[in-house]
């Protein structure tokens, strides 16, 4: 099994403490969600993994040889943006392979491209240019992106957020699908409680710069936890598939 | 199946730009015969191709215009516009912003007060007055250039900050050269005020070889860089994603912009437009892939600057008129036109 140590890992921004003391070990084949109140270092925790921002402690990566993480085994995949790029799908792909691409794109990369464009079901969108997409099929392609390049450890940033119901399902199912049958270690950041109680099978609550809780979506997603974590009361229920839905009530 | 799919979409994708690519040369090759012929005495094309074979050497008329007077004139416009172009689409890829270029961001102006200034001081270098002139363009180019760079950098790299910094730059610069002009004698002044038309006139074969040697480096040189480039096209969270160090790129990006400004404007003065509407031409035909973007953003520059050197020998009667004029009162209706058909404008 391959498995991602954090030790005593920590961010500041100048005086201001973002992240202390973060140890834990994400696993393979898992989809681990971090949840926490607006600004509370869930996007920093993200980059400090990702080797995106500057940190302390430290990181190791281990498949079998302990070792630091190294950039080509991550994909980092940050908030959908806005940008109105003229890149066709095809082309946003295939720069998820930057660090190899040289001015002749080789044939092992067309079908790099084409094979994950194939897996998710977006094939057929690969002349389209990106901006004139609707922004469900963006975070598909952006997925791609990161996808292409088979990384080891796949770091969303609210990759559902401004989605329709349906394609937070595709997203996620995709997500999963792709941790569980690559043996990759997925690390999202989500707001929606409900999706990360349906889709993780680990999730991290982030309070006070620390990690508060970690642990299955049964040990984490408890009212005294997250009440005290977001200053909100609600009701947990399980529902008849099985998942457990959260439901705020009022402001603490 | 889903292999031979992919691999023939890509082509598509690609077939598409080359074609643009090729045909844009063409059009290159023709309105280099048309600015050979064109002129205060026509030289019907036949002459022009039979005096381009025979080489410099030759004693007819024609010989002597083409070889002395066009060729350093049509090849400086070449290099020139290809520099402007080259430089608007690096400009425009790391601020990601279609209204950047050497222009709009002030190194056109920067340049052109350290021209200004060689003028006004009788600067040379080992006795050079043209090499003095270049230098300090492109020392001031380049300050421009840095000084963007430090404020964005403070700011976060926000591609807005970038182009009010530029925007700054461009209002101060002008101010300086005002100034120099008012401080100058008259005939001082006379020669920097003609200096911020843009004039073909003072086209010769030492500003085609700087230009053009200039113009090989640069484009060599951001080869080496296309994908970071395209990276940066889609977003600077995208790009650093991708394991792109975008501060590096930009710094780099910009000091070889202000080269080629500076190539440019210290020889023929100055000349706007040309570094906005090139790469904005090129973007709609060709995407943003800067395999293809570079090459076309290059050789739409140039065919600018070619249509302006042929528009101003031809509504300027017998004397010619500032191509910098020309790619002005051209250019702002251009922009404008593109302004209202593209998305990315909205």
């Amino acid at each position: 099994m391959t498995t991602l140590d954090l030790d005593n890992v920590g961010v500041s921004f100048g005086n201001n403490i973002v992240l202390e003391e973060i140890t834990t070990t994400f696993k393979s084949g898992e989809m681990t969600a971090v949840i926490g109140r607006n600004g509370i270092g869930k996007t920093t925790l993200l980059k400090a993994i990702g080797n995106q921002i500057k940190r302390t402690g430290t990181i190791t990566f281990d498949d079998g040889n302990a070792r630091a993480l190294s950039f080509d085994d991550i994909s980092y995949v940050p908030q959908m943006s806005s940008t109105q790029t003229r890149l066709t799908v095809f082309e946003m792909v295939l720069i998820g392979l930057l660090r190899d691409l040289r001015w002749k794109v080789t044939l092992e990369q067309i079908q790099a491209v084409t094979g994950v464009l194939g897996e998710l079901n977006i094939l057929h969108l690969s002349e389209q240019p990106f901006f004139s997409l609707s922004g469900g099929q963006r975070q598909l392609v952006i997925l791609a992106q990161a996808l292409v390049s088979r990384p080891k450890i796949l770091l969303l940033d609210e990759p559902t957020s401004a989605l329709d119901l349906r394609h937070q399902l595709i997203i996620m199912d995709l997500a999963r699908n792709y941790t569980h049958s690559h043996d990759v270690i997925t690390i999202y950041v989500v707001h929606d409680l409900n999706l990360a109680a349906r889709y993780s099978d680990s999730i991290i609550l982030l309070h006070d710069a620390k990690i508060r809780a970690h642990g299955t979506a049964d040990e984490v997603l408890r009212s005294e936890l997250l009440e005290a974590a977001y200053n909100v009361r609600l009701d947990i229920e399980k529902t008849g598939a099985g998942y457990l839905t959260i439901t705020p009530i009022e402001p603490l | 199946m889903a292999d031979r799919d992919g691999a023939a979409i890509y082509q598509a994708i690609v077939r598409k730009r080359a074609i643009v690519c090729i045909g844009s040369l063409i059009g290159l090759v023709l309105l280099v015969l048309a600015d050979l012929m064109i002129g205060p005495s026509w030289i019907p094309i036949h002459d022009v191709v039979t005096t381009l074979f025979d080489g410099p050497n030759g004693e007819t008329t024609s010989t002597a215009i083409v070889w002395s007077v066009r060729l350093p004139m049509t090849f400086t416009c070449i290099f020139v516009g290809a520099s402007l172009g080259l430089a608007g689409v690096k400009v425009q890829t790391i601020c990601n912003n279609p209204l950047a270029s050497p222009y709009t961001l002030g190194l056109t102006s920067g340049a052109a007060f350290g021209a200004a200034t060689a003028i006004f001081t009788g600067f040379s270098i080992a006795g050079i007055l043209w090499l003095g002139t270049a230098v300090l363009a492109f020392i001031f180019a380049g300050g421009v250039s840095l000084a963007i760079y430090m404020v964005g950098k403070m700011k976060g790299m926000s591609t807005i900050t970038i182009i009010l910094a530029g925007i700054v730059m461009n209002f101060f610069f002008v101010a300086l050269q005002q100034l120099l002009q008012y401080k100058a004698s008259a005939e001082v002044a006379q020669l920097i005020a003609s200096w911020t038309f843009g004039s073909l006139t003072r086209s010769s074969w030492t500003s085609v070889a700087v230009s053009g040697c200039i113009l090989v480096v640069c484009a060599i040189f951001v080869t080496r860089y296309v994908w970071q480039l395209t990276a940066l096209t889609t977003s600077e969270e995208n790009a650093k994603s991708l394991g792109v160090d975008t501060e590096s790129v930009r710094l780099k990006m910009f000091m070889s912009a202000s080269l080629l400004t500076a190539g440019a404007v210290s020889f023929i003065g100055t000349v706007g437009f040309v570094g906005l509407v090139a790469p904005h031409c090129a973007r709609l035909l060709v995407g943003e892939d800067q395999r293809y973007l570079i090459p076309a953003s290059v050789i739409f520059g140039s065919l600018l600057m070619l249509a302006a050197s042929i528009t101003a020998k031809l509504i300027g009667g017998g004397s010619m008129i500032p191509v910098g004029i020309v790619t002005s009162l051209v250019g702002v209706p251009a922009l404008f036109i593109l302004l209202m058909k593209t998305r990315r404008w909205e």
